[in-house]
């Protein structure tokens, strides 16, 4: 029996093969993801890219992991083979898991095929004669998420191995001796006992003629005639050396020593004219033509063993393939829903992905072809999916709709055929990888809160279907569950698995910058259905309605009464006025860092009422890409540093033509017109319907305290023409009052800058004004700032930002009042900020030397530009989770009891699923065989050899007496299977639990 | 004729265990009083008398294969003592011949009319001593005694005794003027058993005369034949599940393509494993068989019918392959 010997243990360094079929692919997916991050600087994407880098680096690793776990032991195979004929094989591996094992005999591979739970048992074919001595064994594994093979080889030595000719027919040189009758036949080895002087009894295949009729009377038996000339023959058989064909040769050989054996004569062998040797049985006769030296071989056989390919087997599994149309449907959903199909595309689309999958599983599981029906349904139906699509293209307008409407809807339609075909792993692989870009795109067009859901239910069946896909051919994986206790439950690595990749997902997107906006192109950039605004640059409400100044909104505090409907968002405001706004979303800003969307300055003031500049329509700029020169004030990019910063704004309601965007804006597109203005407002030539979006790209300066602080007092510094292009920007009005003077004065008694100035005022407004929605309106002709400030110390954002702009006014600062929205909140799955109707708010912008306007808030802290540090995606999403978790504390300390009561109910759907299989008794052998595991018993044992793991007395009888009862249960067809019974044994099975070791 | 009766038995009826149960108990009384017996003369070796117990009820034939010395024809002998009814025992040489065993017709009377003269294997128990020195001649007359409980001579065939238990001996070790049995004799017998080495406590035992063949010749029949047919009856209806079959397939599967066996066993060694296994169960007082009753067995039942390439037709090397093959299938659970 030859056995490895103990060097068979010297390890080759593990190293990795190949990827699997269909990984191009996936990587040219995430070179697809990469674009679309690029093109719509979406976290949403990057965090899928990193969490697929991550992906990829674990499935790099997981084969190098097992890999290294690989340990051979003894290599079993028969003494003695034949040339070119199969052979059992067999190797033991530490390893339960299973592994692709290659075994080569001097360069050429001798047995190939999976590992199973004991090691590998294959068969073998030897094509060179002689003797082998070494066998190279090559294990290969991807691991458990089955992308990158990494393989290592084994050197064994064996004992000797000698593979003999395969016997050919043919003609050989025997000599044939026949040796003298008389006393040699007497004790001749061989002889078949019982036979006398001759005769001997009758076997089968004896002729009528040669029975010795004389003995058999005797004997009461039939007895024939000895053939004793077979049996006294000496056969020489001689081999030829260098006749060119040596194997041929020994062949011939070994097939005249077996005909020479079958008929019983005494066969020797001899090469040449060497020495004869006797060859006394067929194994002796195999034995010397494997070694027999009769020349070289003059012409190497032309046969080639087959390549096998870096994943042997092609077929993918059935269940890796409902986890693969599982994934492609959440991406097609997601994109469905994105681009607003309707019901009727999202059934087709369900419809057509799951048949797709039925009949991809169905040919797998049964190994044919799909029937021509079916072939013809899937063809007509896509046919007419084709045309659907083709007439709805007829009327399309532009490049955008087509990427939006049929483009993708084709997309769809090729993905579900796809899906008809999918059958072996590299298709499947690669179906995952267009499921990826999906997600992507989709995850690009998408600014709503449900994105992270989204995502998260795709990357499960992305993962578990690449895992499934890693896996052994399904033939391999036939044992029952209760068998493989002896191993880590799959789930329980995986959980831990999806937890260290989480993690290492976090630390990497923690330095991986918040994506900055597309450079050029918005997906989508388009308006739908929008009111063109009659007036050149005049305000327009979402109606289209142009806000005509002066109009008297009384006191009513709820004018407007409409999202996006803020008193901001006309020529003229009321600060007493601040309207009843609600919660719902009007717009959502992609963006990678929060900032005041700006939409309209205002430079007058009556004492009650704001006023824009008036007699400035604005310059008329042709859209869809448009430069914005700096307004007034603004300073040029020369002539300070900024930095580029991408808004894209998508409308959820119908909003007025008011163009936001975070100060300075440098370029807008839009598909439409706008007006820029003098005062930096940016007006569209029609209103902004919900569902339109546009971006920005801001040039913000860096602003810095020092910086603000450099540029002193600025009311000393304006010279007489700064004075007068300032003016409108220094006017006060005359209403106000000589304590608000006063205060002014007062407060920026000692200060050493502008920028001290103003953080003295905002700290006494926090110090002493109460910020109130519902604070009480002046009288009439009253000053609303002297009102603010001295009587009722209540007021909003337009009441602290007028008393702001009008206090600093009055120190000689250029300041104005701006009107926009505030940031609004982070989803910081997706990377856009949701605003709402409320988050409308008024600000100050005072005018500095060196940086141009700049904003302050004095109810909002906003870092400075130039002081804020650059956000990671990590960084983001970690702040993310406390924030939440400081919003609502109580949720976030239920959601884990949440989530465990989840599991849980998962837990007990699967247990009632085998117990319905199995019926109730099917769950306690499996509980019983896992504790006896856990105490080292192999996972073949019957329930009585596992019961022996116990061994304490108590113990050992509570295990022998569970083995008999669901050895009863399972064999013996009297037992009476009551509740009383269930209940004993599953108290039994729950108290060894109890007690462990 | 046993186990044809025993497929043909219905299981058990759930709702009227008793009898099943009684009757197991019954089997286990029978067994305990022979292994007592036979354990009286044989010192030690408790397995392989239970084995050959359990070989007897199953209606197999047993081989006793073991090194000179250690008692296998106590053995066989000790078991045939415990048991009432006839019994002969044959030696094996090699002169013997066919006739010697089964009988011949020998001229008889006034008018010489030949008449059948029975030979020694008709009776209840035979015991075939030194099986390997008969010749093959002779060692196949007993194929079809065996197998069909009938020898044929001179054409007309002639029903053995029932029951009918052929206990035979050999040497493995000593191979001069032997004639190894041929597979398709080795496969008639259901279990082959390797008494082995007493252990030295045993060894005093025997050496001071309180056990061994002294005490031979005091050994009464314990059961009569019809407790050991009653008995035999019975362990043939003890319920085999379905899963346990499978099983038993399986390890008979794994036997054949194990890389080192030349020729895996035959299904005649899964009968016999199941007879076996059956009889095993019964032994232990059960009217089913467990997963152990098979494993208990499986090494006696199927070590001699697998040929392992190089093992020289030695009944250790298909032990051992066995052995691997039942640590390589998992035993049903459920």
């Amino acid at each position: 029996m030859p056995v490895a010997d103990p060097r068979a243990d010297r390890l080759n360094v593990a190293r990795p093969v190949g990827a699997s079929a269909g990984a191009l692919g996936l990587a040219c997916g995430w070179a697809g993801g990469a674009a679309i991050a690029r093109l719509t600087g979406a976290t949403a994407v990057v965090i899928v890219l990193v969490a697929g880098i991550v992906w990829f680096a674990a499935a790099a690793l997981a084969g190098w992991w097992a890999i290294g776990r690989v340990r051979i032991g003894a290599v079993t195979i028969p003494a003695v083979s034949t040339q070119g004929a199969e052979f059992p094989i067999s190797i033991e591996m530490s390893d339960g898991r299973p592994a692709f094992v290659d075994v080569r005999s001097a360069g050429s591979t001798i047995a190939s095929g999976w590992s199973g739970r004991d090691g590998f048992h294959g068969a073998a074919t030897l094509r060179r004669r002689g003797v082998v001595r070494n066998l190279h064994v090559r294990v290969r594994t991807p691991g458990a998420l089955g992308l990158v093979w990494w393989a290592r080889r084994f050197d064994v030595t064996i004992a000797d191995h000698l593979v003999a000719p395969a016997p050919q027919p043919g003609v050989a040189r025997i000599d044939r001796h026949a040796t003298q009758l008389g006393g040699e036949r007497a004790g001749r080895a061989g002889a078949v006992a019982g036979e006398i002087d001759g005769v001997r009894p009758w076997r089968d295949g004896d002729g009528e003629k040669s029975v010795h009729w004389a003995s058999s009377l005797r004997v009461g038996e039939l007895v024939v005639h000895d053939r004793r000339h077979d049996a006294d023959e000496r056969w020489l058989v001689r081999a030829q050396p260098g006749t060119g064909d040596p194997d041929g040769e020994a062949g011939r050989a070994r097939s005249a020593m077996e005909q020479g054996l079958r008929s019983g004569a005494d066969v020797y062998a001899v090469i040449g004219d060497g020495d004869a040797v006797r060859i006394p049985d067929r194994d002796a006769a195999a034995r010397w033509t494997a070694l027999a030296d009769l020349g070289v071989v003059r012409a190497e056989s032309a046969w080639k063993p087959p390549r096998i390919a870096v994943e042997p087997d092609g077929t993918a599994p059935a269940p890796a393939r409902w986890w693969a149309a599982a994934a492609t449907l959440v991406a097609l959903l997601m994109l469905i829903e994105t681009l607003e199909y309707g019901p009727i595309v999202t059934l087709l689309t369900v419809a057509g992905i799951v048949a797709g999958a039925a009949v991809s599983a169905r040919a797998l599981a049964t190994g044919e072809q799909t029937s021509m029906l079916v072939r013809t349904a899937v063809g007509l139906g896509a046919l007419v999916a084709f045309l659907m699509v083709a007439v709805s293209a007829g009327r399309l307008a532009g490049l955008l709709e087509l990427l939006r409407g049929p483009l993708p809807q084709i997309l769809v339609i090729l993905i579900a055929l796809h899906g008809f075909e999918c059958r072996d792993r590299r298709t499947v692989r690669v179906g995952l990888a267009i499921s990826a870009v999906v997600v992507m795109y989709a995850a690009g067009f998408r600014v709503d809160g449900a994105i992270g859901w989204w995502l998260l239910s795709w990357a499960v069946c992305f993962g578990v279907a690449m895992s499934r896909l890693g896996g052994p051919p399904a033939s391999l994986d036939q044992r029952p569950r209760s068998f493989s206790a002896a191993l880590p439950r799959p789930t329980t690595v995986g959980v831990i698995a999806v937890g260290v990749g989480s993690l290492t997902s976090i630390a990497v997107l923690s330095v991986v910058p918040v994506p900055d906006g597309p450079a050029r192109l918005t997906l989508p950039s388009f308006i739908e259905d929008p009111q063109p605004v009659t007036a050149p640059g005049a305000v327009a409400g979402p109606g289209g309605d142009v806000r005509d100044p002066g109009t008297d909104l009384g006191d009513d505090r709820a004018p407007a009464g409409q999202a996006g409907g803020y008193v901001g968002f006309a020529s003229e405001m009321d600060t007493s006025v601040r309207g009843d706004l609600g919660d719902e979303v009007v717009m959502r800003v992609r963006a990678s860092a929060p900032d005041f969307w700006r939409g309209q300055t205002f430079s007058r003031f009556d004492g009650r009422r704001w006023y824009v500049e008036e007699g400035d329509d604005g310059v008329r700029r042709i859209g869809p890409d448009i430069e914005v020169p700096p307004a007034f004030g603004d300073l040029d990019s020369e002539r300070v540093p900024v930095d580029r910063f991408v808004q894209t704004f998508y409308a959820e309601q119908d909003l007025p033509n008011v163009v936001f965007a975070a100060y300075r804006p440098a370029q807008v597109i839009i598909e439409a017109d706008v007006w820029t203005r003098r005062d930096g407002a940016i007006r569209a030539s029609t209103t902004l319907p919900e569902g339109s979006a546009y971006t920005v790209v801001s040039a913000r300066p860096r602003v810095t305290a020092d910086a603000l602080r450099g540029d002193g007092h600025i009311g000393a510094r304006l010279n007489v023409l700064g004075l007068e292009l300032f003016d409108p920007y220094l006017t006060v009005p005359p209403s106000t009052s000589d304590e608000t003077r006063a205060l002014a004065a007062e407060l920026a008694e000692g200060q050493a800058s502008t920028y001290d100035v103003v953080l003295a005022y905002e700290a006494w407004m926090a110090a002493n004004v109460a910020y109130d929605l519902n604070a009480p309106l002046p009288d009439a002709g009253e000053d609303a700032v002297h009102d603010f400030l001295f009587d009722s110390r209540r007021g909003f954002c337009e009441q602290i930002a007028s008393a702001l702009t009008i206090m600093l006014r009055s120190q000689g600062v250029p300041a104005r009042l701006a009107t926009g929205y505030a940031a609004g909140e982070r989803d910081r799955v997706a990377g856009v900020y949701t605003v709402r109707a409320s988050d409308a708010h008024a600000w100050v912008e005072v005018w500095f030397p060196s940086v141009g306007w700049q904003p302050f808030d004095p109810t909002a802290f906003v870092p400075l530009s130039g002081e804020a540090s650059t956000p990671t995606v990590g960084a983001d999403l970690l702040a993310g989770a406390r924030d939440a978790i400081a919003a609502d504390p109580v949720g976030a300390a239920l959601a884990p009891v949440v989530l465990a009561i989840g599991v849980a109910g998962g837990w007990l759907a699967i247990t009632s699923m085998r117990r319905r299989r199995r019926g109730r008794w099917g769950v306690l052998p499996d509980r019983f065989a896992e504790r006896a595991a856990r105490r080292g018993a192999v996972a073949v044992s019957s329930n009585r050899v596992r019961s022996q793991h116990w061994t304490a007395a108590d113990d050992a009888a509570v295990a022998l007496e569970i083995a008999e009862t669901l050895d009863r249960v399972a064999f013996d067809p009297t037992f009476p299977d009551d509740d009383a019974a269930y209940a004993r044994a599953r108290e039994l099975v729950g108290s060894l639990a109890g007690r462990r070791r | 004729m046993d186990t044809m009766a025993g497929r043909m038995i219905a299981p058990p009826d759930a709702a009227h265990p008793e009898p099943a149960a009684a009757a197991a108990a019954q089997v286990a009384t029978t067994a305990d009083r022979v292994a007592t017996s036979v354990g009286r003369v044989l010192a030690g070796r408790e397995e392989a008398i239970r084995t050959a117990v359990a070989c007897m009820l199953s209606g197999g034939h047993l081989l006793i294969e073991d090194i000179p010395g250690v008692g296998k024809t106590l053995l066989a002998q000790a078991l045939a003592s415990s048991v009432g009814g006839s019994f002969h025992r044959i030696q094996g040489t090699p002169d013997l011949l066919p006739g010697d065993v089964t009988g011949t017709m020998m001229p008889q009377g006034e008018g010489f009319e030949l008449r059948f003269r029975p030979g020694p294997i008709f009776s209840n128990i035979v015991v075939f001593d030194e099986l390997n020195r008969a010749n093959p001649r002779t060692q196949s007359s007993l194929l079809e005694a065996t197998e069909e409980g009938a020898v044929t001579v001179d054409g007309s065939t002639r029903d053995l005794p029932n029951p009918f238990l052929l206990i035979a001996t050999q040497n493995p070790v000593e191979m001069a003027g032997t004639y190894p049995l041929g597979e398709g004799a080795l496969d008639r017998f259901a279990a082959v058993v390797t008494p082995g080495r007493a252990r030295p406590e045993d060894e005093v035992e025997v050496l001071t005369g309180r056990r061994g063949r002294t005490v031979l010749r005091s050994v009464e029949p314990v059961v009569d034949i019809g407790d050991l047919v009653a008995a035999r009856s019975m362990v043939a209806s003890i319920y085999i599940a379905d899963a346990i079959a499978r099983y038993v397939v399986d390890i008979l599967e794994a036997t054949r393509t194990h890389p080192r066996v030349r020729l895996g066993a035959s299904t005649r060694g899964g009968v016999a494993l199941v007879g076996l296994a059956k009889a095993y169960a019964g032994m232990a007082g059960r009217h089913y068989v467990v997963p152990d009753d098979v494993t208990a067995v499986a090494g006696a039942a199927l070590a001699h019918r697998v040929i392992v390439v190089d093992g020289d037709g030695s009944v250790a090397a298909g032990r051992q392959v066995v052995a691997e093959c039942l640590s390589r299938i998992p035993a049903p659970t459920a």
